[in-house]
């Protein structure tokens, strides 16, 4: 059990920031989907924001790059950029495992 | 530097260090893991994605009606076109990461499954949308990518298809379920034919017993009485067949009106009369009150006579012993009006419309129940439409009447006086051979040809009448078309061929169909009569065959 699950019902916040259906966002999302799945037991929401319709919603998280998961609760606010294919580097991102 | 100022800066260093870091990661990851950059323009951010070579075949996949997927190798949805979007009614984000089987019926999961673990291969299915309904789909997979393999799939909606194949099998059906009713209405036709053929002999030979007993038999009241029961209980018979055939005949438009301009006062008192002694021997009443001027129609004189004779007969078997028919005729314009008015157990407001329909009696009333096929008022319906007008019924309820009402069209042709006076029944004496198989018809009809004076010979069967017919040819050879084995149509040619025209020769038949007519008119006959015959007819016949060759 991970140190984040453990706490027990924290109701995860999440933001995919995506610009269309690129490649890159469409993995993803495929890849943010399975890990919740596998890591958070239904307690999440996921977010999709398309800033190929909204640009201006770029400002609020300060996104540079795209795709961005942007962690919003539980707080502190995390970003991870990029397909989260990496899920090792994906999970400390999320803080749910200790880096080593 | 307070410990607070400290507290402060090293906050911030940490926030430096965290954004610089988030920009580390975002330039490390351009190459790799991003395809799309924000920059901060003038008039706010702006996004760059990176454009593939492959974007034409993206716009083509987004397009595409069909639903297009990739698989993981694990079996979720990894991605999927606007196409499915439509089949499963959600969004990308509803659709993304979940298993593929969880989107087609329960039954068909485990062949899905299968399909996939091929990663290659067709399936049809039922795909099952959000809201729960279910879409026939024609699944199409292929492999992807290295080791483990992505699974791509295409699927095709077949419901438009579904339908089309379930509207043609529809169809099929119907087309088999008609042409099934078709064969089965022949049938019905030929049984109705071979029936009345079967059914016209006996009648015919009751007749001519009846004849013979007239001037051989006591002329005592009783079996005069008898005789004449037995007569009109055979001809009754007989009537019944007729319009049983009739209506069949006229449902298969085979029926040919021989219209003429006719005066339909001239029929209705005809038919009337035809049936005073009939209804006034049940107690009932008769009155019948036609125009002085003549109404003319376009009609065919027998089957106009049938018709009215059939609503008479309708209206003496509902019409108790006390009652009234009246029969009325009067010209409205250009149509004939024609009423035939009873007293007797009148008809319920909603069976109006259906006493028309063939078979149907009034059945409410059993203890009422006059017996008939229930096909009179069908035929009268039938002809009546056949001369082009129309008939309706009405009554004021149960025990209050009925009228009907005969409506025809109004003639401006001159109507020609066409009543035929019964040729006169004294011929002279002719050499009469009768070929016929049936002992009784034989033996009655020429008993009653004797009767009348002709000398008559007989023969069972074609071969001996022929032989006989050569051997001593005869004025006249009566043949019976439905011999065993040399038919009569057969002996007919024979007999023209060896006779020639010296012979008269007359043809008995069971059948009326136009086309039996045409037959023995071909074959070399004078005279078609159809049975019942009583030797009167025939005589007549004869006779009238002789003033034709005179004249």
């Amino acid at each position: 059990m991970t140190p984040a699950a453990r706490k027990g019902a924290v109701q995860w916040n999440l933001r995919l920031y995506v610009a269309g259906q690129t490649p890159k966002c469409i993995t993803a999302f495929a890849n943010l989907k399975k890990l919740c799945e596998d890591r958070l037991g239904g307690n999440y929401s996921i977010e999709v924001i398309d800033l190929l319709k909204k640009p201006q919603l770029a400002s609020g998280d300060q996104i540079l790059a795209i795709p961005t998961l942007v962690r919003r609760l539980p707080t502190p606010i995390k970003k991870i950029i990029g397909d989260l294919s990496d899920t090792e580097r994906v999970l400390v991102g999320l803080d749910l495992v200790v880096k080593k | 530097m307070s410990a607070i100022e400290r507290s402060q800066t090293r906050d911030a260093l940490e926030e430096l260090r965290a954004r610089l870091r988030a920009a580390q990661e975002a330039l490390d990851n351009v190459r790799g893991e991003v395809d799309a950059i924000v920059v901060e323009g003038s008039g706010g951010p702006e996004v760059y994605a990176v454009v593939n070579a492959d974007q034409p075949y993206r716009t083509i996949v987004e397009e595409m009606q069909q639903g297009a997927l990739v698989l993981t190798p694990t079996g979720d949805v990894f991605y999927c076109n606007r196409g499915f979007e439509n089949m499963v009614g959600r969004r990308l984000e509803g659709v993304i990461g979940l298993p593929m089987t969880g989107f087609v019926a329960v039954a068909d999961r485990p062949n899905l499954e299968t399909l996939l673990a091929a990663g290659a291969g067709r399936l049809e299915t039922v795909l099952r949308a959000a809201d729960g309904t279910e879409m026939p789909v024609y699944v199409t997979a292929s492999r992807f990518g290295g080791t483990p393999a992505h699974v791509c799939l295409v699927v095709t909606d077949l419901t438009e298809q579904k339908r089309q194949a379930a509207r043609e099998a529809l169809f099929a059906k119907e087309q088999a379920a008609r042409a099934e009713a078709e064969a089965a209405n022949r049938a019905k036709d030929q049984f109705l034919n071979m029936l009345s053929h079967e059914l016209r002999n006996p009648i015919g030979v009751i007749l001519n017993g009846v004849e013979v007993l007239d001037q051989t038999g006591s002329q005592e009241g009783g079996p005069v009485r008898i005789r004449e029961v037995i007569r009109r209980q055979a001809h009754h018979l007989g009537k019944l067949l007729d319009d049983l055939l009739d209506v069949a005949r006229v449902g298969q438009g085979k029926i040919n009106l021989r219209q003429r301009p006719i005066d339909l006062a001239d029929v209705v008192s005809t038919a009337s009369e035809d049936h005073r002694s009939k209804i006034e021997r049940a107690g009932i009443s008769l009155t019948v009150s036609l125009p002085l001027a003549i109404v003319g129609v376009e009609g065919d004189r027998t089957r106009l006579v049938q018709t009215i004779g059939n609503l008479l007969d309708n209206a003496r078997k509902w019409t108790a012993a006390g009652g009234r028919i009246s029969v009325s005729l009067q010209q409205v314009g250009h149509v004939a009006e024609m009423r035939v008015r009873d007293t007797g157990i009148g008809i319920e407001p909603q069976m109006l419309g259906r006493i028309f329909d063939l078979f149907w009696q009034a059945q409410s009333s059993p203890g009422r129940s006059a017996g008939g096929l229930g096909i009179g008022l069908t035929l009268v319906r039938r002809l009546v439409e056949l001369h082009g007008g129309s008939i309706e019924a009405a009554s004021d309820g149960p025990g209050w009447g009925s009228e009907f009402i005969v409506r025809l069209p109004v003639t401006k042709a001159s109507v020609s006086d066409e009543a035929k006076p019964p040729a006169p029944l004294h011929a002279a004496s002719q050499r009469v051979l009768l070929i016929e198989d049936n002992a009784d018809a034989r033996n009655m009809v020429s008993l009653g040809l004797e009767l009348l004076g002709q000398t008559v010979s007989t023969a069972s069967n074609g071969e001996t009448g022929i032989e006989m017919a050569l051997a001593d040819p005869p004025d006249v050879v009566i043949v019976d078309i439905g011999l065993p084995g040399l038919d009569g149509y057969e002996v007919g040619r024979r007999l023209r061929k060896a006779l020639g025209a010296r012979v008269r020769l007359v043809a008995l038949t069971g059948y009326s169909q136009p086309e039996d007519r045409r037959r023995v008119r071909e074959t070399g006959f004078d005279v078609h009569l159809v049975k019942p015959v009583v030797p009167a007819d025939i005589l007549r016949e004869m006779t009238t065959m002789e003033t034709k060759d005179t004249s």
